[in-house]
């Protein structure tokens, strides 16, 4: 087995949870207010293009992957879209916001971007980051972890690959770890999530 | 990237029967859709699995684990698990079945139902999910970091899809008629198809793939990025569109994709190789279909006996420069072979496989 790829982490958001005023940021941040998508979406959208502006990037480019975990994904429309199929009203808007694969489109129109990427859901979120980074393409990986309930998050990663001189990653961390912006590379694999922190020079 | 990937088992549960040898039969045969009833007065033509059961989940768990028997005794259950689905379990909520704790929930059921003990994973790209789970599982074979892992397309009966793209308009209220110059839309369909890939060679060898998201048409195709697709995938198998003897088609009947996916083929392959689609035979099955199709086509060719083209006359506008056939018969030799699938959310996916018998 080749080893595990060093990741460097060159944008991140993991603020849990966003600030109150987060979709106001969003419709600022978009030049107005997203339309035709649901606030799963919503979020997913507010917290990747905060982790591409962290990364200094204007686009994910398409060379990239582009990885959604969610546990509960738009559970939230689902169970309102379905109570109207109940009812047998007509439900166009409501299905689409309902499914989470339309997150992808969403997303590759507002991060201009088209390459590979998928949602998915596991039982933990260093699984999924390991299988996210196993589908990584040339450019990386932008991975996110976005749900509305217990709390609400959008925690996103910008991830490029990092030639083998630099330290590999030897700390067991936890998932939570990641917040930490002092953790700056990290290996995922058979021995779990490895992070190596950096910490800024003083003087 | 090192090693190879080779399709090692199937299985398949699906309006064509119980197994894949039902199906293989019956798709040379006259197959024709029921109606799945959405309100009294509301119905569409639907590709249902015969099987009944009033409880949803005593049913699913019984096609699941039927289709992963017809896999062999050799899957192993600690390898990954890709459940590709765009609809899960909502066919039980609709009918008032509680909401599980979440997404997961419902995969961690299914593994349960197999005594499945790797790690499971629910992968949603809507219709291309069950290609992108196979990709996915061929990067993590090919860098060695699992040796088996088992690909599980899952999409069953429920009226929430099929209202949802009856509303928007993406439904063929009449029939199945892909390529047909009067299709109308999609004829949704049930199934459940296994793919166990391995290290270990088989017959079958994943030569590469593809898929790319579009961002600029959540429910079609968009032609630069199908081109982009298909040649991304050829470059990844290293072949050039000379190579493919045979395309399985998304040809769903939309009026839209249908003509996207023809123009695109016809600008990269000259002439066209042969051409078929499954569609009219077990209906579109979403998230499910790329397993499906593989694994239907895939025993097809094995056993020569070669699935029926639809019963309508190809729409001369979508290959102006000279009729449009559908294969009617196995093409003499299938060394090669491309998968087509499109998918609702902007999805593009191709993967291509290699006969290693051929």
């Amino acid at each position: 087995m080749t080893p595990p790829t060093i990741w460097t982490i060159t944008g991140r958001h993991f603020a849990a949870p966003p600030p109150d005023d987060w979709r106001a940021q969003l419709a600022a941040r978009l030049g107005e207010r997203p339309r035709r998508i649901g606030p799963w979406v919503e979020l997913a959208l507010y917290g990747a293009l905060r982790c591409l502006d962290d990364a200094g990037e204007s686009h994910l480019p398409d060379a990239a992957t582009l990885n959604l975990a969610t546990i509960r994904g738009p559970d939230l429309a689902l169970r309102a879209t379905l109570q109207e199929a109940r009812d047998g009203l007509p439900l166009p808007i409501g299905f689409l916001t309902s499914q989470p694969s339309q997150a992808l489109p969403a997303l590759a129109r507002h991060l201009d971007w088209c390459g590979d990427g998928r949602c998915q859901a596991s039982a933990d979120p260093v699984t999924t980051l390991d299988f996210a980074c196993s589908d990584a393409g040339p450019a990386g990986l932008l991975a996110g972890w976005v749900d509305e309930q217990d709390p609400l998050h959008s925690l996103w990663l910008r991830l490029v690959a990092t030639p083998e001189a630099c330290p590999r990653p030897a700390q067991a961390a936890h998932f939570s770890d990641l917040a930490d912006p002092a953790v700056h590379l990290l290996t995922v694999g058979p021995d779990g999530l490895r992070i190596h922190r950096e910490y800024p020079a003083h003087g | 990237m090192s090693g190879a990937c080779y399709l090692h088992g199937r299985g398949l549960v699906s309006a064509l029967g119980p197994s894949l040898d039902t199906a293989v039969l019956a798709a040379a045969g006259n197959v024709q859709p029921g109606r799945l009833q959405l309100t009294p007065d509301n119905a569409y033509p639907y590709f249902a699995i015969a099987d009944g059961g009033d409880d949803w989940y005593a049913r699913a768990a019984s096609l699941v684990r039927s289709a992963v028997a017809e896999c062999g005794p050799d899957v192993d259950r600690e390898a990954p698990l890709y459940l590709a689905s765009s609809s899960l379990n909502v066919g039980a909520l609709e009918d008032g079945a509680p909401f599980l704790a979440d997404c997961h929930a419902f995969s961690a059921l299914v593994a349960d139902w197999l005594d499945w003990r790797g790690p499971v994973l629910w992968l949603s790209t809507a219709c291309t999910s069950a290609l992108n789970a196979l990709f996915s599982a061929q990067r993590r074979i090919q860098a060695g970091q699992a040796d088996e892992a088992l690909i599980l397309g899952l999409e069953l009966v429920n009226r929430y899809s099929a209202a949802g793209f009856g509303a928007l308009q993406l439904l063929d209220p009449q029939a199945a008629r892909p390529l047909a110059a009067e299709r109308a839309g999609l004829v949704l369909g049930e199934a459940v198809a296994a793919l166990h890939l391995s290290r270990r060679p088989g017959r079958w060898r994943i030569a590469g793939g593809a898929n790319l998201i579009d961002g600029s048409n959540p429910a079609g195709a968009a032609p630069d990025t199908l081109r982009r697709t298909l040649r991304n995938a050829l470059d990844a198998a290293g072949l050039s569109p000379a190579d493919i003897d045979l395309i399985k088609l998304q040809a769903a009947g939309s009026p839209h994709n249908d003509a996207v996916e023809l123009a695109a083929l016809a600008e990269i392959f000259t002439p066209l190789p042969s051409l078929l689609t499954l569609k009219s035979l077990l209906g579109h099955t979403l998230g499910a279909s790329g397993a499906a199709e593989i694994a239907l086509l895939t025993r097809c060719l094995e056993s020569g006996q070669w699935p029926a083209p639809p019963a309508v006359r190809p729409d001369p506008a979508l290959y102006p420069t000279q009729p449009l056939a559908l294969a009617a018969q196995a093409p003499a030799r299938v060394r090669f072979l491309l998968a087509n699938v499109l998918g609702f959310g902007g999805g593009h996916a191709c993967a291509l496989l290699e006969d290693l018998h051929a």
